[in-house]
């Protein structure tokens, strides 16, 4: 087991597509981190396949803040250490403890479930609205995204841009030992062992679309990273993995190759 | 007034602009934008071909084209003029993109 790196932040989307949250000592589970992308907004416009409504239709989600009105109980179950040393599932708490609000760009701060909130979006949006919300993450394709600072500084050198690491939305942001940009690329099919408990495989690339494309704090887009990567990089930065051994992350943690 | 769409065999060639170079390409009945350029060698940026990435974004400087779909582009991107290479079908004359931005 050897030392390749260690966490540096460590972020979540409690609504898909929304501007997200940094956050520290957080289980993650199988299905992703507690309280990532547990609501999403879907549009009667978008296909069945992916009915979600984006940053992508609408870049101004970027601007609206979600935060759980209880933030501590939605970073770890109650039950998660007892529960740990008995190789069990820790049950998460029930739906109303991940109850949320949002600070939309205009500075009203509504109730997630308040119909102002839809109606909000729906201003500047076509296409019916809904509120969605699962305990299951709404990801796009795995439960757990990872960048590198070293991938980051490498396309800011490449494109000459400056560029703000949230525009990547990862979950993970890492720092490798190595000074090498993209070498999270060789980690496809290695597991890691983040922290003290939590393994993860490292699975497929990360195939980036319009979303990288918009600036967190204006909105406005920037499509030159976009192509940028699709030309010089097959369309491809950071990657997905998935949760093979559930545990608790926090800034710092070391990371380990475990095979 | 909006030009009567001209059939697609009628058309036979548009303008791109990639990499600061203007290039004029063949256009072939029932292709995309995208296709079309590839064919003749050019490197524009894409990926999904299916129209929802949104790499292949260009900017229709001049004539008409037709998506096939449109799972990206925001009413804002419509409204700066913006098109998917990989969607869409020239209806007139004179299509002209910009894929430099």
């Amino acid at each position: 087991m050897s030392k390749i790196g260690m966490l540096d932040s460590v972020w979540r989307y409690p609504v898909k597509s929304m501007r997200g949250e940094q956050v520290d000592d957080v289980f993650v589970a199988y299905t992703g981190l507690m309280g990532d992308r547990l609501y999403a907004i879907s549009s009667s416009d978008a296909p069945p396949e992916f009915p979600w409504h984006t940053n992508r239709e609408q870049e101004e989600f970027v601007l609206y803040q979600a935060r759980y009105k209880n933030h501590q109980s939605t970073l770890k179950p109650a039950a998660m250490e007892a529960a740990l040393k008995e190789s069990l599932n820790p049950p998460y708490p029930r739906a109303n403890a991940f109850a949320l609000e949002i600070q939309t760009p205009d500075g009203k701060t509504l109730d997630i479930e308040d119909p102002a909130f839809l109606e909000n979006l729906r201003d500047k949006s076509k296409g019916d609205l809904t509120l969605h919300f699962s305990q299951k993450n709404a990801v796009d394709c795995r439960p757990l995204s990872l960048f590198s600072h070293q991938t980051l500084s490498q396309l800011e050198q490449e494109t000459g841009l400056e560029l703000d690491k949230r525009r990547f939305r990862a979950n993970f942001y890492v720092d490798w030992m190595c000074a090498d940009g993209f070498y999270e690329n060789e980690l496809i099919n290695r597991r890691l062992k983040v922290g003290e408990r939590l393994e993860i495989m490292i699975l497929e690339l990360d195939p980036r679309c319009k979303s990288i494309t918009i600036d967190p704090d204006t909105a406005e887009t920037q499509l030159r990273i976009l192509k940028h990567i699709a030309r010089k990089h097959d369309g491809f930065a950071g990657v997905y993995a998935a949760v093979l051994k559930e545990g608790t992350v926090k800034t710092g943690d070391a990371i380990y190759l475990l095979d | 007034m909006k030009s009567k769409p001209l059939a697609a065999d009628s058309i036979n060639s548009f303008k791109a602009t990639l990499d600061g170079i203007e290039y004029e390409v063949a256009y072939q009945a029932g292709e995309v934008l995208l296709d079309c350029m590839l064919d003749a060698d050019l490197d524009p940026a894409f990926q999904c071909q299916e129209g929802h990435c949104g790499t292949c974004m260009a900017v229709l400087i001049d004539g008409e084209v037709e998506m096939r779909k449109n799972n990206v582009l925001s009413q804002r991107d419509l409204d700066k003029g913006y098109v998917l290479l990989c969607q869409s079908e020239p209806l007139s004359d004179g299509v002209w993109v910009d894929c430099d931005e």
